[in-house]
């Protein structure tokens, strides 16, 4: 069997060549925090698997790289460096923080606590279902370090 | 114009504009000329997802995108007419857009990219550009469609009213103007019991003192007296003081409960489904409970505390002012180590109270599920996931043990040498070596004094957080009370005493969250006495078409009529209690399978009630039961099966002899020989009345005069079973098909 080939179409589009020439696909990581970058499904616009990739390494070099491409910006998130506040207010906590997208002030519910990720890090997820993950405590300065040590398990 | 809550809401909580900058609204008709601002967004991240400032502007003729750098403004028009598409994706953490062309063979117009926390703004300029929808010319409508989606998340899960905190108790304190007689009595019994408290230690001073002086008994006797008159009348003032404010604290939470639950009635769904049961269930119990502990004590507490205090230290300065400067002179210090103390307790709280959130989610994951764990043999693993839970709890409520009981003693040791530093300077005195000399009275007055100094400091410590729990209650309950009910009532409604039941829907368009079009511009008439089956793949909208004719939600755009009247013109009371509801999940009340069946009914015969049941073929088991229709059911009716549980709502429904009967997957849920009956038994029930049945099972709705097919939220379908299956790739048949596939599968 062939090599399942990606492109991209005119209009920036990932694409997956079938036989009725190539397709718009979008690109849905199966396990994005316990095996990133693997079992990626790849849907076309009504919803349908056009195809599955247990790993890139399916893919010929050429294919590879935009699909690394694609996999970074569909999984990109905030990357918290440090925090400056975590406030409780009613019914909500308030972060203030700093990423390396910049500065960002965001809410969780009182009862959403950060998630622990396989590497160590953790994800925090905003009211608006922005994603946030931040380094395993010990890569932390000490202020930001003192601020989440309580709301980490 | 001062901002609006949403907007100060946005201002607080998500440090962006809470509305397009006024240089940009200033400089429009120099970006794109003489057109409409009527949406605006704003797109916070740029290519390598760094955050900035991009409006996308929607005006009457362009789609504009105007960036705000640190040194220009950087603009990108298109024209309306050039666009196509808009291409969106949706990554794990934000979306982007690729806006296309009318040729889509040439790279997009413009790529954008934002955060999740934009995306209710930009879908609403997406919706409106592809739907090509009229354009309102409103002009506080881009303003308002902007704060109302960004500020949305918040408002839902805080308490929609954000005021500060002293407005909050400034509005607690307003419930107690019907009891100001009780205030006034509770007040002055506590002051009376604030100044008697001093009384004792002077009078046993005196009486020392008298005793030194070798003062005759008579004289002795009459401070006695005081002592006691004083110590009698305290237990007076007890009294008063505590009845009084335990009764009143307990009326002011009767009143805000009764007042919670009374208006809660009049929220429409919409509320229900944004706040989860519980939440609803607490703001009615707990939350007002903790109300009444801060009315009938709280507020008094403090303030006692506070004039003890200062009551103390006048009387120590004027005994003494030396040793009255080394009791209060410490105060301050002593005060800070309380808010120190409570800052350290409540970051290594928030620790416990992760642990503990962590040991209650196995429990309310595993004791629900425990037919799962069972099954898969998980009950080690299980019981060890909670032992580690466990530990870990332990391991942090160890750590507050260790901060709480390393404070208490020290701050006890402080006092001690508090009191010894008093011995230390009042010796001398006391044996005359050094002056002013000092009685031997005096100074037991003073340790006296100083043993008084404890309470009313932990007390003036706690009072943040009891300030905190108390508002953050009231702001809960203030939230409901202050919620409108969405379905707003006309003040002259229509009363229609009895319904035809024609059912007409006008161009109706509705829409849960304001973006998504759930039902999109569907026509329809009903006669009286029609039966009707909405059929369609889930997600459809067959529910919420259900929901917009009984009208638990208006629709965005367009009308409904019922008997040639606007829904909205009707009178609710009037018009739902001529229309019936067998939903497929029944809900029963806590109560008899009697009261459950004349809920709403009160006063229905028994004769009625039986005869209901039997036409709902419910009679036979209820009459097996030890208690037949006096059999109280458990809670939401678990007792029951599933089909019995149906039938008593059928039953239900029979015995209001509604004029409009809707019949929402009466029988999905049941087996084949309960849904024949159940079946039977809405037979009796649909003749004479106009029916709106739900179900999957599409053989059950062969009885339909009519059959109306929805799909994506329009009505795409409508005729006969028969007339339907003729349409070829028609949805119905497409339905239709599968379940006879499914059907052989099972056969074979």
């Amino acid at each position: 069997m062939s090599k399942p080939t990606l492109l991209h179409l005119p209009n920036g589009q990932l694409a997956l060549q079938t036989d009725d020439g190539p397709e718009a696909v979008t690109l849905s990581p199966c396990f994005p925090w316990t095996a990133p970058g693997k079992f990626l499904s790849l849907r076309n616009a009504e919803g349908k698997e056009l195809c599955f990739l247990e790993s890139p390494d399916e893919l010929d070099e050429a294919s590879r790289c935009l699909l690394n491409k694609e996999l970074s910006q569909s999984t990109a998130t905030f990357q918290i460096e440090s925090i400056q506040s975590v406030k409780k207010e009613i019914e909500l906590r308030c972060w203030e923080v700093t990423t390396s997208r910049g500065t960002r002030s965001f809410q969780t519910e009182l009862d959403e606590w950060p998630r622990a990720l396989p590497d160590g890090s953790f994800l925090i997820e905003d009211l608006f279902g922005d994603l946030y993950v931040i380094s395993a405590l010990e890569k932390l300065d000490p202020l930001s370090a003192k601020l989440f040590w309580p709301l980490i398990g | 114009m001062p901002p609006s809550l949403n907007q100060r809401l946005i201002e607080s909580y998500t440090s962006q504009p809470s509305r397009l900058p006024e240089h940009i609204r200033n400089h429009l008709p120099e970006i794109w000329g003489e057109q409409e601002l009527i949406l605006y967004a704003m797109a916070d991240l740029d290519p390598q997802l760094r955050l900035q400032e991009q409006w996308v502007l929607l005006g009457n003729r362009d789609l504009c995108f105007v960036r705000k750098d640190s040194s220009r403004e950087s603009l990108c028009r298109i024209s309306r007419s050039d666009i196509s598409t808009i291409h969106e994706t949706a990554d794990i953490s934000g979306y982007r857009w690729r806006v296309i062309g009318k040729d889509p063979s040439l790279p997009p117009l413009i790529e954008i990219h934002f955060s999740r926390r934009q995306q209710r703004c930009l879908e609403n300029i997406r919706l409106m550009l592809e739907a090509e929808l009229p354009t309102e010319t409103d002009p506080e409508l881009a303003d308002r469609a902007y704060s109302d989606s960004l500020s949305e998340p918040i408002r839902d899960a805080q308490a929609a009213i954000r005021g500060d905190q002293k407005a909050v108790i400034w509005r607690l304190l307003s419930y107690l103007k019907p009891y100001k007689k009780d205030l006034w009595i509770g007040g002055l019994a506590a002051v009376f019991l604030t100044a008697l408290s001093l009384v004792p230690p002077r009078v046993s001073g005196l009486l020392i003192d008298g005793i030194e002086a070798r003062t005759p008994s008579s004289e002795l006797w009459k401070y006695l007296g005081y002592l006691a008159g004083a110590y009698l009348l305290h237990t007076l003032f007890v009294w008063v003081r505590l009845s009084r404010m335990a009764y009143m604290g307990e009326r002011v939470a009767h009143d805000i409960r009764t007042q919670v639950y009374a208006h809660l009635q009049t929220l429409s769904l919409r509320f229900f489904t944004r706040k989860q049961t519980g939440s609803i269930i607490s703001r009615c119990s707990s939350d007002t409970d903790r109300l009444w502990d801060f009315i009938a004590f709280g507020v008094i507490e403090v303030a006692l505390s506070i004039l003890m205090l200062l009551g103390l230290g006048t009387v120590l300065m004027m005994l003494d002012w030396r040793l009255g400067l080394l009791l209060t002179l410490p105060v301050p210090f002593i005060l800070f180590s309380f808010v120190l103390h409570g800052r350290k307790m409540q970051h290594i709280f928030l620790k416990a109270f992760r642990k503990w959130s962590d040991l209650t989610s196995v429990l309310s994951g595993t004791i629900p599920g425990i037919r799962v764990v069972k099954a898969f043999h998980q009950e080690e693993r299980e019981t060890q996931r909670f032992l580690h839970c466990n530990d870990e709890c332990l391991h942090t409520f160890t750590q507050v043990h260790k901060v709480w009981t390393r404070f208490w003693p020290s701050l006890t040791f402080c006092f001690h040498v508090i009191t010894l530093s008093v011995y230390f300077f009042a010796l001398p005195r006391l044996t005359g070596d050094t002056s002013p000399a000092i009685s031997i009275g005096t100074f037991v007055t003073f340790l006296l004094y100083a043993g008084m100094f404890m309470q009313p400091l932990q007390t003036i410590g706690q009072m943040t957080r009891m300030m905190n729990r108390a508002v953050s209650s009231a702001h809960r309950i203030f939230e409901i009370l202050d919620t409108e009910p969405h379905i707003p009532e006309n003040v002259d409604q229509i009363k229609i005493p009895r319904l035809e039941g024609r059912i007409q829907l006008e161009n109706v368009r509705f829409s849960y969250d304001g973006v998504r079009q759930v039902i999109k511009d569907i026509s329809l008439e009903l006669q009286p006495g029609e039966m009707v089956g909405l059929v369609g793949p889930s997600g459809a909208g067959k529910s919420t078409l259900i929901q917009l004719m009984v009208r638990f939600y208006d629709p965005s755009a367009g009308r409904i009529l019922i008997d040639g009247h606007d829904l909205r013109e009707l009178d609710m009371g009037s018009y739902r209690t001529q229309v019936g509801m067998v939903l497929q999940e029944p809900y029963l009340f806590h109560g008899s399978i009697r009261e459950n069946i004349a809920y709403g009914m009160e006063d229905a015969e028994p004769a009625s009630i039986v005869e209901a049941a039997r036409a709902a073929h419910a009679h036979e088991f209820i009459c097996k039961l030890p208690q037949a229709y006096e059999t109280v059911i458990g809670e939401r009716g678990q007792t029951l099966s599933g089909g019995e549980r149906q039938r008593i709502s059928i039953a239900r429904a029979i015995l209001h002899n509604p004029r409009i009967l809707i019949l929402d997957e009466a029988t999905s849920n049941v087996d084949t020989e309960t849904e024949r009956k159940i079946q039977d038994a809405l037979d009796r029930l649909i003749s004479g009345r106009t029916v709106i049945a739900i179900a999957h099972r599409l053989s059950t709705l062969r009885r339909a005069d009519r059959l109306l097919v929805l799909k994506d939220g329009k009505l795409v379908e409508s005729g006969t079973h028969e007339e339907l299956l003729k349409i070829d790739q028609g949805v119905f048949k497409g339905l239709y098909d599968m379940q006879q596939e499914l059907h052989q599968t099972f056969v074979i």
